[in-house]
């Protein structure tokens, strides 16, 4: 794929990435992109797209029997794609940092939070500069529940726990986020991407922000992907991808949500269903695209680059102003 | 009586189950409070707020699974008691939130649709009953081919199509729908969106969607009622409570919520989101004193910890706040 932020070096490079896991039905197809230093990256997409096992993939965090085989999965120069699991370690957790979408399964259940914020926190931060961060970012009332296990602390609480520690243990360069405020409330998921941009503009972090709620992606991305039955279909700077989207499916997507439809007309379902997706030769949307042509069931499109986004659909270049 | 559904105070309090060989008093969890609100015929309300709110206990109480601790609902100007008939359990019907989990999965779907109607002694015969899931089928945009598949075999919009025709099957009067677009794909709610859209424009049933999505809110609602902790703080005309809310929790709510206006897509700062929220929402076991907000409101006094706002007509709302914007 052309390299959308070419002159800088990327501080991550994924090339032609594919993930399987047992059965027929392979997960990620080729997918490539680059995430520059301090950019936020948003992954988006229907459930089984994909998105999810792109950001396992690169921890390499796989469940056991699932396959991982790229060209390249480069992260600040070092080959993740070649490191073995003893090396790898020495990246995962400390220049690579991953924020999964249940908290409460993150943290150990009968050790207290706080003992446990010491335990990861503590060999970087004295007690007063954990306090002082801590608080900064509304987790002052935690410190001031030292016994208190992570059962006891609510949601939005652990889930800002969990980022502190996966930010500030030590210094990761990147940091995946996996629908990591899927499960909160509004008002609570706005303290977390308040928290999540306050450690990108402190600590210079760049991230890989998954997620399937385009609002949320519109409001805190840099540059966005949009993935369709394992395929990366198109990815481009968060203003061009809503202004002008060049994949069909990306364009059906937008025309599919309520904030973005006038609220005299109606909105403008997808027809069928992304089942099967995952196992069409040529492009995933196909069966569903309204002006799908021979080739398009035939041949996954090429990433072609326009302006500054890239897209692979057959049909891009003739329906620019479309 | 012009509304067709009218609650009046309905309260639902939980006894919690006093912790073993310890002495205190039991623990009383204020799941709804006081709450009132009406639905014409052909009008949809949309009920709005977070997690713990009450608003699924009042989706509960209103389909009678669950019985109202005070308060009344009556139908068309007949109070439905707790303990329902089968009759009058038939005319409020609810939709609960994930269609996967509603359907028995070793059953066609013919056999699923084909149940109420039996059970509510509707349709004359094998024949009728047939006709009239062919006919219902086909209205929620489906074919009778679906008919006989089992759940396992459809995606997810094409299930949740087929609760609403199931539930629509008996006839009710009200259709109490929670959370129905929480768990479906973005490309998928647009289809139930605009299918309850058409239904409300073609048929005269009142419509309660219970609901954390503000845009789907925005989109189906005539009037909109926003619950914190147990209680309604704001009710109204949909346009006015989902836009421009005088209550600070709705307003707090509305401002955290991320909506890709084409004006404000584009990578935010850390500033962006600072006018946000402080804390989050309170235990119903223990609510604050006052106004229930008040820890989390910037407006707050010490009359708003004291003492708690009465409901009061502002304009074309009904708001309970002392401060109201």
């Amino acid at each position: 794929m052309a390299d959308p932020t070419a002159g800088a070096v990327p501080l991550l490079r994924v090339r032609d990435l594919d993930v399987t896991y047992p059965g027929p039905v392979p997960a990620v197809r080729g997918v490539s992109f680059d995430v520059a230093p301090g950019e936020i990256l948003g992954l988006v997409g229907e459930s089984g797209s994909g998105k999810s096992s792109v950001c396992t993939a690169l921890t390499g965090l796989l469940p056991a029997g699932a396959h991982r085989r790229a060209d390249a999965i480069e992260f600040e120069g070092t080959d993740l794609a070649a490191l073995r699991e003893r090396d790898l370690r020495r990246v995962r957790g400390r220049r690579l940092a991953f924020v999964p979408q249940q908290p409460m399964t993150s943290l150990a259940p009968t050790t207290p939070v706080v003992r446990q914020l010491r335990w990861y926190l503590g060999d970087r931060l004295t007690d007063v500069e954990v306090r002082e961060t801590l608080t900064g970012i509304g987790l002052g009332p935690v410190l001031d529940r030292p016994r208190d296990l992570p059962g006891s602390f609510s949601g939005g609480q652990l889930q800002r726990v969990v980022i502190a520690i996966a930010a500030l243990a030590h210094e990761p360069a990147l940091l995946l986020a996996d629908e990591p405020t899927t499960t909160l409330d509004a008002t609570v998921q706005a303290q977390v991407l308040r928290l999540l941009l306050t450690l990108r503009d402190k600590l210079g972090l760049a991230m890989v922000y998954v997620s399937h709620d385009l609002a949320v992606v519109s409001t805190i991305c840099d540059r966005v992907g949009v993935m369709y039955g394992g395929r990366l279909v198109e990815i481009a700077p968060v203003r061009e991808l809503f202004a002008a989207p060049r994949h069909l499916y990306t364009r059906a997507l937008l025309a599919a949500m309520p904030a973005t439809t006038p609220a005299d007309r109606p909105l403008r379902a997808i027809e069928g269903t992304a089942e099967g997706a995952n196992l069409l030769p040529g492009c995933p949307f196909a069966p569903r695209c309204p002006q799908v042509l021979p080739v398009c069931r035939e041949r996954m499109p090429e990433p072609t680059a326009h302006g500054p986004g890239t897209v692979r659909c057959h049909l891009a270049s003739e329906r620019v102003g479309a | 009586m012009s509304a067709l559904l009218d609650v009046r105070g309905l309260t639902r309090r939980f006894t919690l189950p006093r912790p073993f060989g310890r002495r205190t008093a039991p623990r009383v969890v204020h799941a709804v409070e006081d709450v009132s609100f009406e639905v014409a015929a052909g009008e949809v309300l949309a009920v709005v707020g977070e997690s713990g709110c009450g608003k699924t206990t009042v989706a509960r109480v209103l389909a009678g699974l669950d019985t109202a601790t005070s308060g009344t609902v009556a139908l068309a100007g007949r109070e439905l008691t707790g303990g329902r008939t089968p009759a009058d359990q038939r005319l409020i019907q609810l939709v609960t939130q994930n269609p996967r989990a509603a359907f028995n999965r070793r059953r066609t779907l013919r056999h699923a649709l084909d149940q109420p109607l039996r059970v509510h002694g509707l349709g004359a015969g094998r024949a009728e009953r047939d006709a009239l899931v062919a006919e219902m089928v086909e209205r929620v945009g489906l074919s009778t081919e679906h008919l006989d598949r089992l759940p396992g075999e459809l995606s997810g919009g094409e299930l949740a199509r087929l609760v609403l025709a199931r539930a629509l099957l008996v006839r009710p009067r009200v259709l109490v729908l929670d959370e129905p677009t929480a768990s479906l794909d973005a490309s998928v709610k647009a289809t139930v969106v605009d299918l309850l859209l058409r239904l409300r424009a073609e048929s005269d049933l009142a419509i309660v969607v219970i609901t954390h999505e503000i845009d789907i809110a925005r989109r189906l609602a005539d009037r909109a009622a926003v619950m914190y902790l147990g209680r309604v703080v704001e009710l109204g005309p949909a346009a006015s409570v989902l836009a421009r809310p005088r209550h600070p929790y709705p307003r707090l709510l509305l401002a955290s919520v991320p909506v890709p206006d084409p004006e404000r897509i584009g990578p935010a700062s850390a500033a962006d989101f600072g006018a946000g929220a402080i804390g989050e929402v309170p235990s119903a076991l223990d609510p604050p004193s006052g106004c229930a907000f008040h820890p989390r409101c910037a407006l707050a006094t010490e009359v708003c910890a004291e003492r708690r706002p009465a409901r009061e007509v502002l304009d074309d709302v009904e708001v309970a706040c002392h401060h109201p914007g």
